[in-house]
């Protein structure tokens, strides 16, 4: 019961993450979004990396310092920075 | 001063008509040679016309040992651009102009870097991101122009902004000191913002464009500024999405064409 607790709050924060990153940059669905990362993915460009922002501390109900703002380079580094907030991601 | 005005002539005796030309000091002081430009006249030369175009260009050049000369056309009521290209012009650049009246806030993004007027101290990093940081602009996208001299161009630019004393100028940093995120250089006249050049650092691994214009608008808001007008090259994709997504609109493009003259030994081959 409690596996099954921890293991749905991590989808849930992995799938909102992954929804702020569809709304802020147009990504589709079926995107792998391990290998997603500025520089690399279409669209995302300085517009959609501060809607993105917007997105996430919205999402989560929190606020990312400006440090963190520069850092989310990747969605691998945006869980890696949203998680030093208290936010659970699976393993 | 007087060694930076342009000074134009006809290109052509038996056809003043066609246009003038002059040679561009302040350009041939950064990149140490001579660059010029070609002003449409009352009758540009038509296509059939061509050949003694393209004849008096190379006359001029090898007259004034000019190795690229520009021309801009009107994109939506000037000559067709082939006109020109029998001529050895070609196209490197749609420019437009970009405007809004009103800042719309709640299409911005909330102020969070913080931005300031540039000190001496800054003036090392701003020169560094103005030498790095730009892709667009008629001699970066001209295929044969020396990147390195494109690049010395902006920095160049920049230099003189810092040192300006025309009143107005306003060069902008992004980020909290010693943070230097970006810079911007924009003149204040009359309520008129004018955004001249800007660039966020390279070196970040995120685009910071939107932060960066977003807080100098509203700074320049807080000077006084009622209207904001600059002028952007339309295959700069990253400025255009900027700028729309704050509300400007766009207006008067006009196509940039080069010209080479034939075996310029500084351009690329």
């Amino acid at each position: 019961m409690f596996l099954s607790t921890i293991r749905e709050v991590s989808l849930t924060s992995e799938q909102k993450l992954k929804d702020a990153f569809i709304q802020a940059i147009g990504l589709p669905g079926d995107t792998d979004f391990s290998t997603v990362s500025y520089g690399v993915t279409g669209n995302w460009d300085s517009v959609a990396h501060m809607q993105l922002i917007a997105e996430i501390e919205n999402s989560f109900d929190i606020m990312l310092s400006t440090e963190q703002v520069i850092a989310m380079s990747s969605f691998e580094k945006a869980k890696q920075l949203i998680a030093s907030h208290g936010i659970e991601f699976g393993a | 001063m007087a060694a930076f005005q342009a000074s134009f002539q006809p290109l052509s005796m038996r056809s003043p008509e066609w246009g003038q030309v002059a040679l561009l000091p302040w350009d041939e002081a950064i990149f140490g040679f001579r660059v010029a430009e070609f002003r449409l006249g009352a009758a540009p030369p038509g296509r059939d016309e061509a050949a003694r175009f393209r004849a008096a260009l190379e006359e001029f050049a090898a007259g004034s040992r000019a190795e690229l000369i520009s021309l801009r056309l009107d994109a939506l009521s000037g000559p067709p651009v082939d006109t020109f290209c029998g001529a050895g012009f070609f196209p490197v650049d749609l420019s437009e102009a970009a405007f809004s009246a009103r800042l719309r806030p709640e299409s911005m993004p909330r102020p969070r870097f913080g931005i300031r007027t540039a000190e001496p101290d800054d003036y090392p990093d701003i020169l560094r991101i103005a030498g790095n940081a730009f892709r667009f602009g008629r001699y970066h996208t001209d295929p044969r122009f020396p990147r390195e001299l494109a690049d010395r161009r902006y920095v160049q630019w920049i230099r003189n902004a810092l040192s300006s004393a025309e009143p107005g100028v306003s060069i902008f940093v992004l980020g909290v000191r010693p943070q230097r995120l970006g810079f911007f250089h924009a003149v204040l006249s009359d309520g008129v913002a004018d955004l001249r050049l800007a660039a966020a650092d390279p070196e970040s691994p995120v685009g910071l464009g939107l932060a960066l214009y977003s807080e100098t608008l509203f700074a320049l808001q807080r000077l006084g500024a009622r209207r904001f007008v600059t002028k952007v090259s339309a295959a700069n994709m990253g400025v255009m999405n900027l700028y729309a997504s704050v509300g400007f609109r766009f207006s008067n493009p006009e196509y940039i064409l080069h010209w080479h003259a034939p075996g310029a030994p500084h351009l690329l081959p």
